[in-house]
């Protein structure tokens, strides 16, 4: 990761930092449940942002001999434990105040303080998920502005390769609805003198936070385990390798993601039987230079040259690919 | 030997589920923090073994097009989630068990009862203990006299980590009886509220401290670790001795399951050879590693000409690579 990638992590770190501080303060101030859970909502968002700064440090190292691969899973590893103290700090935390709240019931102050610092948050948030949504329609490549660009967004949502823009937009969108059930939830308690409402508002946020977290150590569990890379991609690698000269088929890629910014590659391709060896070595070398020119990705790559066996998997492989990417 | 071995897990979940059982009801019955402990540590086991068994289970999936290096590291996904627990729940339970029973300054009830349940519950530990060490330790270099030998051999990191993970736990569990047994000795003995309260916060500390280092474990292996250098040496070895072989350059490792290693790397062959000689200097090379060594599951190489003339600048890079692999083997 480049040094703008860390710069734009200090800065949601220290925008977190302050909403926190700010929401904190006024649920305090307020004594209301909802308001709270507010506030454990964006400590998660922080300690998030805080555990994805150390997880980038600690995959930036180069590989040794103990790792030969790289430190890159690190980021997903360290949003793993960020993934669990969502589950079960703020979440569980924001639930069981949200049950005394409605249980033993406090009545709640200072509303117009909770209604100002809640509309700021609202605000920030909203600016969040248009960021949001302009990176998932980037992602897929859709041009939409205003109102068709939330339904563009969501239509879209299944068709983003990237996992983290996926999950940013998830992350981003159950921040701003947290913020509007908490704003709503104190503005009828307030008009009703009920607190059950603030209480139960502290509850839905809770349950929002428990499926983000579940969500998120899900989706870092499918990069821990080794995941292939995007079909698409795939293919690309594919192809750059059937264009070298030389190469009569590709007979296997097996690809991995082993960090946030890199994949291995490991590949058999089919030449002439009789070709001898320095010319294949050429050739390999040439598919490499390709590959890592074309895509950056690219990290790790293991050629394997096998004599051609006259079946041509590619084309199979390729329809394949092409109905994976489908789905 | 098979660490991963789900009948292993399966006794495993039994017997902790047992000593659970046991050690709870004596915890209720005389009220001992130091025994309280203990049952949350075996829960904690069982919850080990429980969640391996299904890590198990979902990394026996067979590679798929998502997944095509396999499912193996499922496996250390769950028990991490396990270590979690551990230290969340059943270590903090009892650090707050401990504090909460030396402000209270609970005087314990102990009769011989639960001191015989626990001196057998200790008892079955060691022996759990030991025939842990012998799965872990191979025949060929387990020493059966030594047992203190044969722990060492095993932390020198030139075995399986899941193997290390296995007997770690033993060694604590026994360690977390023998501080409850002689707790509640003493706590009978001297009358004193302290020494109970003591104990649970030890096993307590225990608990969290066995669930760090599991913790640090799972994390390398997720992170993605290589075989140690003895096994590198191994393939290296092997390598060499196909017929055609001249180096081997490079060797890259990584686990990626309890049982599966992905090993790729870099050899040189005779030049003038043709591709369908190299095909089958490859075949033999994979068939001889995969026989040697059961875990290797993935091979991939790469095949150079020994030439100095045309690859005079990869062969000097290679140099220098070759000199750490040696370095460090």
């Amino acid at each position: 990761m480049h040094s703008t990638g860390y710069k734009a992590l200090w800065i949601a770190l220290f925008a977190n930092l302050s909403v926190f501080l700010t929401k904190a303060i006024a649920a305090w101030v307020g004594n209301s449940a909802a308001m709270f859970s507010e506030a454990l909502h964006s400590l998660s968002d922080l300690v998030n942002s805080i555990f994805l700064l150390v997880g980038m440090k600690l995959a930036s190292r180069p590989a040794d001999m103990e790792h030969p691969f790289g430190y890159g899973k690190e980021v997903y590893f360290w949003s793993f434990i960020a993934s669990v103290f969502m589950f079960g700090v703020t979440s569980m935390g924001s639930i069981t105040r949200g049950y005394h709240q409605i249980i033993d019931p406090h009545p709640i102050e200072a509303v117009e303080l909770l209604v100002i610092a809640l509309s700021l948050a609202a605000l920030f948030e909203m600016y969040a998920v248009r960021a949001a949504m302009s990176a998932v329609l980037n992602d897929v490549g859709v041009q939409a502005r205003g109102f068709k660009a939330i339904a563009a967004s969501f239509k879209n949502i299944n068709n983003v390769a990237n996992p983290a823009v996926k999950f940013v937009f998830y992350e981003d969108f159950a921040a701003l609805v947290g913020v509007v059930i908490a704003l709503i939830a104190v503005a009828i308690s307030k008009v009703t003198n009920n607190i059950v409402y603030d209480g139960a508002a502290s509850i839905i946020i809770g349950i929002i936070l428990g499926v983000m977290g579940v969500m998120l150590a899900y989706e870092n569990r499918d990069m821990i385990i080794g995941r292939a890379a995007h079909p698409n991609i795939v293919r690309r690698i594919g192809d750059i390798a059937m264009r070298v000269p030389g190469v009569t088929d590709v007979q296997e890629i097996k690809t991995m993601y082993i960090g946030a910014h890199s994949l291995l590659v490991n590949m058999t391709i089919e030449t002439k039987p009789k070709l001898s060896i320095e010319y294949a070595d050429d050739i390999v070398a040439e598919v490499e230079k390709r590959i890592v020119k074309r895509l950056n990705i690219v990290k790790e790559i293991n050629i394997e040259v096998v004599a051609d066996d006259k079946i041509s998997d590619w084309q199979k492989k390729r329809t394949e690919l092409n109905e994976l990417d489908k789905h | 030997m098979d660490p991963a071995d789900p009948s292993r897990l399966k006794n495993g979940v039994l017997s902790n589920l047992g000593l659970f059982i046991v050690k709870g009801s004596v915890a209720l019955s005389c009220g001992s923090a130091a025994i309280y402990a203990s049952t949350l540590y075996s829960l904690s086991n069982t919850l080990n073994d429980v969640f391996s068994l299904l890590g198990l289970k979902m990394a026996s999936r067979p590679a798929d097009a998502e997944h095509p290096f396999g499912y193996g590291k499922e496996l250390y996904f769950w028990s991490f989630i396990a270590a979690v627990f551990m230290l969340g729940f059943a270590s903090m339970g009892a650090v707050g068990r401990g504090l909460k029973q030396i402000k209270e300054q609970y005087v314990i009830t102990s009769d011989i009862l639960p001191v015989l349940a626990l001196a057998i519950a200790f008892l079955y530990e060691c022996f759990l203990l030991k025939s842990a060490l012998a799965r872990s330790v191979p025949k060929e270099v387990q020493d059966s006299d030594y047992i203190l030998k044969n722990y060492i051999r095993l932390f020198k990191r030139n075995t399986n980590p899941t193997n290390q993970i296995m007997v770690l736990q033993s060694t604590a569990a026994v360690i977390g009886t023998g501080v409850s047994l002689s707790a509640t000795l003493i706590a009978s003995w001297t009358g004193s509220y302290l020494f109970d309260g003591l104990a649970s916060i030890c096993v307590g500390l225990l608990c969290g401290s066995m669930a760090l280092i599991l913790a640090f474990q799972l994390k390398e292996l997720i992170i993605g670790c290589s075989a140690c250098p003895d096994t590198v040496r191994l393939i290296n070895n092997l390598a060499m001795q196909v017929p055609g072989v001249t180096d081997v350059p490079k060797i890259k490792t990584m686990f990626i399951g309890s049982h599966s290693l992905l090993v790729n790397m870099e050899i040189k062959v005779k030049s003038g050879l043709d591709i369908e000689s190299i095909e089958d200097i490859n075949d033999e090379i994979e068939k001889i590693i995969k026989i040697n060594l059961g875990s290797v599951r993935h091979i991939n190489i790469e095949t150079f000409a020994d030439d100095m003339v045309q690859d005079w600048k990869r062969k000097t890079d290679f140099y220098f690579k070759s000199k750490t692999v040696s370095e460090v083997m």
